[in-house]
């Protein structure tokens, strides 16, 4: 279990990234929702040991990860957002000298490690082809396979899907969801279908804090009956903005309809919706705005 | 860990094209002065061309021309994870500051001890070549290679080498690397870093 408390980071420049971030994350796939630029990827690096906070403590079963980095680093498996790869180097190569610097010393432990990676993750086929030139969903499933090494009990992916085409999309959530259910998982993102699909428990996260946290389902339910929908001329999208709280606004074929949170039914039209994740992150970050 | 951080190292130098564009370069420069008259390097040799005298100017010569190379495959250690943005996924890892700064600086070192060969073996081929008037050419003795090559040039490879790694980890770029190579007079810096100097924290 990841027990996260009052966490805060200010940058240099007086950016608050995160802002008394309290979380407790359980074994599985956890998914961490927001908005670019609401603080995800400094959370995410602030755990995988990458940078140290301003303040805050954060707990790794019986770990400290802030006072003793290492500790973390040996059952850690961190997937950074964008990383790059040395030019010339093979995926096979490139695995095997990162199961070097996992610790895993014994040849042939490790040739075993990097065959059933390469497998596991498709890559077989191409293992000594250049990482370099691999296409982005490729380059994401290496990613996915050197933070496998070794077995670790905390994996990190940041934002992993971001990026990439529909199918390979699909086949990366594939793996994940195989990755075990007793190691913890966090999954940052901005696409909600990733949470929806993956994670039996999430955080919405915006402008550096926690702004809701839940099962995905019970947060759908806490929300039924209150989200309303209705399709209206482009023209109409600020009177309506002005009238009522709208959440999401979407183009369907030329007209705009738009999702509406109101406690009872507003009538003019409005109709019921079963709202589904999608309407609880955008009502979570409106009500966020507003009030900020 | 050291032995095959220093193993990946050297086989990744090995692979660069800097490698062989380096050994390609010397190995032509020592081969002309070795075998045609335009070319000199140094004084020495007056009689013989594959003299130990000339052998030793050649090494002592061309290893401070090495200096440029020496930095290229040093430097390249240091930055590469910066500039490729592999950085983080390493920086996560279990890997200590000593294996990962020595262990690398150890194959990067091998890489540029391995690619100055091409002096000692350009001399050698030369005294060969049939153009050459055979007055100008004694025998060729083995320790003369030895001495110049492992007495002569691999200490200053290796004093070059270590101080252009130091430089690069400190500065984090290559250019202010290459900068300070090419002003001697420098070391060490007299005004502490250089100005855009941004150290990062350790591994």
């Amino acid at each position: 279990m990841l027990i996260i408390e009052n966490l805060t980071h200010v940058y240099g420049n007086g950016v608050r990234a995160l802002d008394e971030v309290s979380l407790t994350i359980p074994r599985g796939m956890y998914g961490l929702l927001g908005p670019n630029g609401a603080g995800k990827s400094t959370l995410m690096r602030t755990i995988a040991t990458l940078q140290a906070p301003t303040s805050g403590h954060i707990r790794f079963d019986d770990i400290d990860v802030l006072k003793t980095p290492e500790l973390l680093r040996r059952t850690l498996g961190y997937l950074p957002q964008d990383f790059g790869v040395y030019p010339r180097v093979s995926a096979y190569d490139m695995l095997d000298h990162m199961a070097v610097l996992k610790g895993i010393a014994g040849a042939k432990a490790r040739k075993e490690t990097v065959e059933s990676l390469l497998n596991q993750v498709n890559l077989w086929g191409v293992r000594k082809k250049a990482l370099a030139g691999f296409s982005g969903g490729m380059r994401q499933r290496f990613g996915i396979a050197q933070a496998l090494i070794g077995d670790p009990r905390l994996i990190i992916v940041d934002e992993p899907t971001a990026g990439l085409d529909p199918e390979e999309r699909n086949r990366f959530l594939n793996l994940l969801a195989e990755i075990g259910e007793n190691v913890v998982v966090i999954l940052s993102t901005h696409i909600v279908e990733d949470v929806s699909d993956l994670c039996p428990a999430m955080a919405i996260i915006c402008d550096g804090r926690i702004v809701k946290q839940g099962a995905p389902n019970d947060l759908v339910v806490q929300l039924a009956g209150r989200v309303w929908r209705k399709t209206i001329d482009k023209a109409d999208l600020e009177a309506a903005k002005a009238q009522y709280q709208v959440i999401s606004t979407r183009l369907l074929g030329g007209r705009t309809v738009i999702h509406i949170l109101a406690d009872s039914d507003p009538g003019e039209g409005f109709a019921a919706v079963e709202g589904g994740l999608e309407d609880v992150y955008f009502s979570t970050l409106s009500t966020t705005r507003r009030a900020a | 860990m050291f032995a095959k951080i220093a193993g990946f190292e050297l086989r990744y130098q090995l692979k660069s094209p800097v490698f062989w564009v380096v050994a390609t370069v010397f190995f032509l420069l020592t081969f002309g002065a070795a075998t045609i008259d335009q070319i000199r390097i140094g004084g020495g040799g007056q009689i013989h061309k594959n003299a130990p005298y000339a052998i030793a100017q050649t090494h002592l010569i061309l290893s401070i021309f090495y200096m440029f190379v020496t930095t290229a495959f040093v430097a390249n250690v240091v930055v590469r994870d910066d500039e490729t943005g592999f950085g983080p996924i390493l920086r996560s890892t279990r890997i200590g500051k000593f294996d990962y700064l020595y262990g690398r600086f150890t194959g990067a070192f091998l890489a540029a001890a391995i690619s100055f060969l091409v002096v000692p073996l350009a001399i050698f081929i030369g005294s060969f070549m049939p153009w050459i008037d055979p007055e100008r050419l004694g025998p060729n003795l083995l320790d003369a290679y030895l001495f110049s090559y492992f007495a002569l040039a691999l200490p200053s490879i290796l004093l070059t080498s270590a101080i252009f790694f130091a430089l690069a980890t400190v500065t984090r770029s290559m250019m202010w690397t290459y900068v300070w190579a090419r002003r001697p007079s420098a070391w060490p810096p007299s005004t502490g870093r250089p100005p855009s100097a941004t150290p990062s924290p350790p591994p």
